[in-house]
């Protein structure tokens, strides 16, 4: 007997009824079902009642901010932040707030595509330890820090300004860098620990390969906003082994 | 009301039909730029999105069809543009090549609804 795969569902909270039409002809054929919540309100209010897979957020709302949302909703899926908002602090804001993603609008339609269909791939991440450093992980730390110019990459990363980023953009010819880094990101990260970087390096490494296009500027504050993360949790730890 | 929409990507046609239906706008498809030409005579036709790109006949061959009409309904027609490639030509030069404006793609759908819904009666 065929039995169908279960189909998976998206919950797009946006205040525009366009966009939920958009995204309604664009899955058509596909396995995904998408519900629509108009205000930050009526999502909570779903997301009380019905598990989804992936959340689609809009960053602005006339009553609230997704930044806020984010903050104290409980949620047990991934949420990719869609935005026309062109401010990198707003992109950085809600990924330190433990969005997943952010997708420029207006969008790309093969582009977002792509993006939900990665992102439901995904296990659930709500269990997610993130970088936890235990003795072992920190012991192999120490010797990489010794020997390893990635985490001098890194600490270069996260001490950049955000206007160096958009130097930087010009400096990804053939995004070759960028792919030696996301590629580097998958492989140590299981060494640290550290799931979410390498979470992030295989996504980074998965839309090269899938030759999806992609935003320079959003995966490099990605990136950075990871890195920073990261550098932080480094220097705390740096400073509890001074003081031991 | 109806517009017309030539375009030969599915997925653009799909959602703008999905897009305007809502809106109570009929929604006609030219696959490419024959197809506009039968199309764009079509009686209480309001408004025209034109890819630049289209098949058959470009999007400037077609706004030169559409602007030499001897028929006042088709060649007053508010034409608008559309592109990805906007690097080369301004808005300005699509206006002076006869077109009402520019729309860029990837296409700002909500904008376009509400630039649309202006030409309600």
């Amino acid at each position: 007997m065929n039995t169908l795969p279960k189909s998976q569902s998206i919950l797009l909270i946006d205040d525009s009824i366009t966009q939920y039409l958009m995204l309604q002809a664009l899955v058509k054929g596909k396995n995904w079902q998408i519900a629509h919540a108009s205000s930050l309100e009526v999502a909570q209010e779903r997301l009380e009642a019905i598990t989804y897979d992936l959340i689609l957020l809009d960053l602005h709302f006339p009553t609230g901010s997704a930044t806020q949302f984010l903050v104290q909703t409980k949620r047990t899926c991934p949420v990719v932040v869609v935005t026309g908002s062109s401010e990198p602090d707003k992109w950085l804001a809600v990924l330190q707030e433990g969005a997943s993603d952010l997708v420029l609008k207006p969008f790309n339609f093969v582009a977002l595509t792509q993006r939900i269909q990665f992102w439901l791939s995904q296990e659930d991440l709500s269990n997610d330890p993130g970088s936890t450093f235990d003795q072992i992980e920190a012991q192999k730390l120490i010797s990489l820090m010794g020997a390893g110019d990635w985490l001098q990459t890194v600490s270069l990363f996260a001490d950049i300004s955000r206007d160096a980023l958009k130097q930087l953009k010009l400096n990804f010819p053939n995004h070759e860098d960028l792919k030696r880094l996301a590629h580097t990101m998958k492989g140590e990260a299981p060494i640290f620990g550290a799931k979410q970087l390498g979470f992030h390096g295989k996504r980074i490494e998965r839309m090269f390969n899938a030759t999806v296009p992609i935003d320079f500027e959003v995966e490099l504050t990605i990136l950075h906003t990871l890195f920073q993360a990261w550098e932080v949790q480094r220097l705390a730890w740096s400073k509890t082994q001074l003081t031991q | 009301m109806t517009i017309l929409i030539a375009e030969d990507s599915p997925v653009v046609q799909k959602v703008a039909a999905k897009v305007f239906n809502f809106q109570k706008i009929n929604v006609l498809v030219a696959r490419n730029g024959q197809e506009l030409k039968e199309k764009v005579a079509t009686p209480g036709l309001r408004l025209v999105f034109l890819d630049i790109q289209i098949p058959i006949a470009d999007g400037f061959e077609c706004i030169t069809f559409i602007r030499d009409s001897a028929d006042q309904a088709i060649n007053q027609l508010p034409v608008y543009a559309m592109t990805g490639n906007a690097a080369n030509l301004s808005e300005a030069d699509y206006i002076a090549k006869g077109f009402t404006g520019l729309i860029q793609k990837p296409i700002d759908y909500d904008k376009l609804v509400q630039m649309v819904l202006q030409y309600r009666d």
